[in-house]
C-alpha cells in the first residue's frame, strides 16, 4: 500500500465476458461515497447481476451475495489473495503479509498472532482501552463541539496499537498523521512519501526490538518459532506495518460511521441512554450494517463460478456492505436493530484471513461507546460544518463535526 | 440436542463463545471447541443462539 495505485485506464471488457454481465461500479470515486458512503454500494449497484463485471479500474468481477463471498473466501487455491487492491498497487517487491499470503504460508503467521488476539487476550486490554478512550471523550466533552474523527476515532486505534506493541505514547501524534496522510492524502505523492516515511520508521522500531524483546507483538514475530519456518528481519517489519495499516484505518472509519450515523438518529442515542447494556448487541449490528470493506481476490485458474466464466488473472471484488445486507440472510439488512439476535455478519470477513482484529475492534468500539454516552449528552450533526466521506477498499469519514450542549 | 461442528470451516469469530460461553469455549486461537456434543435442556437456547451466530455456518443443531 506504499506505492502508487496504476493511474486511470480506459474501461476494459475482455472477450470471455458476456455483455449482459457488464455494469459499472466505481467503488472508489463514485461521489456518492463522500456524503453517504455506507449506502452507496447497495444504491450503486441497484440492478446489477448478482455477479456483474465493472470495467473500471482495470476490470473486475463484483460478487453482490453473502452465499458467493463465502465461497470465495473459502477457495484459496482457486482465488488467491495475491495482489490486494483493485487496481493492483504497482511497484512493490514484497507481498504484504499476512494479507496477501495465501495458505498453507498463511499459517505461521495466524499461529503467531492468532493466540494474542484471541478473545481472553483482548478481554485483558479492556482497561487499556478505556484509559485511552476516558480522557480523549473527556477532553473534548465540556466544549459542546469536536470533529469526532480529529478528536477521538482517529486517536484511539493509533495509541492502542502502540501499547501492543510497547512504544510510547508520545510518538502517537506523528503516527497517526503519517497513518492519515497515507490514507487520505490529498495527492498520490502525499500518500507516497507517508508510506515511505512510515516504512522506515517500522524497520527501525524492528530493529531495536531485537536487541529489547519484550511481551508485545512485534517481540511475538520476531521469537515465533512456527511450523514452516521462522520470520526474517524483511518479514517481521512487514507484518508489523500490516498490523498497523490493517488495525487503524478500519477501527477509525467505522467508528465514525457509527457516531455518523447516531448524530443522525437521536431516538438510537437514546436507545443506548436508556440501557447501555445494549452496546456489546449495537457495536455488532453497526459493523453489520456499516461493512467498510471490500476485499480482492485473484483468478489462479480458469474457473467455472456459479455459472460465470472467470479466467485465470481475472479481479474479483467483495463488498462486504453487501453480503451484510443480501436479503436472503438479513431480509431488513438496510435497517439498524440494535437488539437484532441473528447477526452472522462478514464485516471481518471469512475464511482464512477472518480479521485477526476483530475481537480487539470489537471492544474497542464497545469502550468507546459506553465512554462517550457516560460523558456526552444527546448530539448531531454540525449544521454548518458539513461531514465529509470517502470510498475505496476501506470506505468511511474524513471528517464529522458534532455539536451538544456544551456543560456550564 | 446435539452440535454437529464442522472444525474445517471454522475461523474463528469466535460469536458462538459469545453467545453460548457455556456450550461453545475457545482454543488457544479462538476458534470454536464446543464443551461437549450434546446439550443439556437447560443450555438449548445458548446452543441455538450461538450457531445461528456463526458467520460460516459451522454449527449445525440437531434436535432429536
Ligand atoms: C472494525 C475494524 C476492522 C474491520 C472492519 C476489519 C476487517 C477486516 C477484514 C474484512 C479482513 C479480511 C480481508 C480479506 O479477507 O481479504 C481483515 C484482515 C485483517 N485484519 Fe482487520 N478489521 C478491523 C480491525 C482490525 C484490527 C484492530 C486489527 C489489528 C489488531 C486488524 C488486523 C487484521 C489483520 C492482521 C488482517 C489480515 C489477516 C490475514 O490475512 O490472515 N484488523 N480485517
Amino acid at each position: 500500500m506504499t506505492e502508487a495505485q496504476a493511474g486511470p485506464s480506459p474501461p476494459t471488457t475482455p472477450d470471455h465476458v458476456p455483455a449482459s454481465l457488464v455494469f459499472s461500479y466505481d467503488f472508489s470515486g463514485d461521489p456518492m461515497f463522500a456524503t453517504a458512503p455506507v449506502d452507496a454500494p447497495e444504491h450503486l449497484t441497484r440492478g446489477a447481476p448478482d455477479i456483474f463485471y465493472s470495467p473500471l479500474n482495470g476490470g473486475f468481477w463484483v460478487l453482490k451475495r453473502f452465499d458467493d463471498m463465502r465461497e470465495v473466501s473459502r477457495r484459496p487455491d482457486v482465488f488467491s489473495n495475491y495482489p490486494a487492491g483493485i487496481p493492483a498497487t504497482v511497484g512493490r517487491s514484497r507481498k504484504m503479509a499476512p494479507i496477501e499470503i495465501d495458505p498453507p504460508e498463511l499459517d505461521r503467521y495466524r499461529y503467531t498472532l492468532g493466540p494474542a488476539l484471541a478473545p481472553p487476550k483482548v478481554k485483558a486490554m479492556e482497561d487499556q482501552v478505556r484509559s485511552i478512550a476516558g480522557p480523549l471523550i473527556a477532553a473534548c466533552a465540556p466544549d459542546g463541539r469536536a470533529d469526532f474523527v480529529e478528536a477521538v476515532s482517529s486517536k484511539l486505534p493509533v495509541r492502542m496499537f502502540l501499547r501492543l506493541v510497547n512504544v510510547d505514547d508520545s510518538e502517537s501524534e506523528p503516527l497517526r498523521i503519517l497513518h492519515r496522510q497515507l490514507f487520505s492524502g490529498a495527492t498520490v505523492e502525499a500518500r507516497i512519501h507517508a508510506g515511505v516515511t512510515l516504512e522506515k520508521y517500522y524497520t527501525d522500531l524492528v530493529r531495536q526490538r531485537q536487541d529489547n524483546l519484550g511481551d508485545d507483538l512485534i517481540s511475538r514475530y520476531i521469537t515465533a518459532t512456527p511450523e514452516g519456518g521462522a520470520f526474517s528481519f524483511e518479514d517481521v517489519v512487514d507484518a508489523t506495518m500490516q498490523l498497523f495499516v490493517a488495525g487503524l484505518d478500519t477501527v477509525t472509519n467505522v467508528l465514525s460511521l457509527t457516531w455518523d450515523y447516531l448524530a443522525r438518529h437521536p431516538e438510537m442515542q437514546q436507545l443506548i441512554r436508556d440501557d447501555p447494556s445494549i452496546i456489546p448487541s449495537a457495536a455488532d449490528e453497526m459493523l453489520r450494517y456499516t461493512g467498510i470493506i471490500s476485499s480482492t481476490r485473484t483468478l489462479t485458474q480458469d474457473f467455472e463460478f456459479n455459472g460465470v466464466r472467470m479466467k485465470t488473472g481475472d479481479r474479483v471484488l467483495m463488498p462486504l456492505n453487501l453480503a451484510n445486507r443480501d436479503p436472503e440472510v438479513f431480509p431488513d439488512g438496510g435497517e439498524v436493530h440494535f437488539g437484532r439476535k441473528i447477526n452472522n455478519h462478514l464485516a471481518f470477513g471469512s475464511g482464512p484471513h477472518r480479521c485477526l482484529g476483530s475481537h480487539l475492534a470489537k471492544l474497542e468500539m464497545v469502550v468507546t461507546l459506553e465512554e462517550w454516552f457516560r460523558r456526552v449528552p444527546a448530539f448531531s450533526l454540525d449544521p454548518h460544518d458539513p461531514a465529509l466521506s470517502h470510498g475505496g477498499h476501506a470506505f468511511g469519514m474524513d471528517r464529522l463535526p458534532l455539536i451538544w450542549e456544551a456543560a456550564r | 440436542m446435539r452440535i454437529l461442528f464442522n472444525r474445517r470451516i471454522c475461523s474463528g469469530h469466535a460469536r458462538c463463545n459469545e453467545k453460548g460461553p457455556d456450550v461453545y469455549g475457545l482454543d488457544e486461537m479462538g476458534y470454536c471447541l464446543p464443551r461437549s456434543p450434546i446439550v443439556p435442556p437447560e443450555l438449548e437456547e445458548q446452543a441455538r443462539d450461538g450457531a445461528r451466530n456463526c458467520p460460516e455456518g459451522a454449527l449445525t443443531i440437531v434436535e432429536d
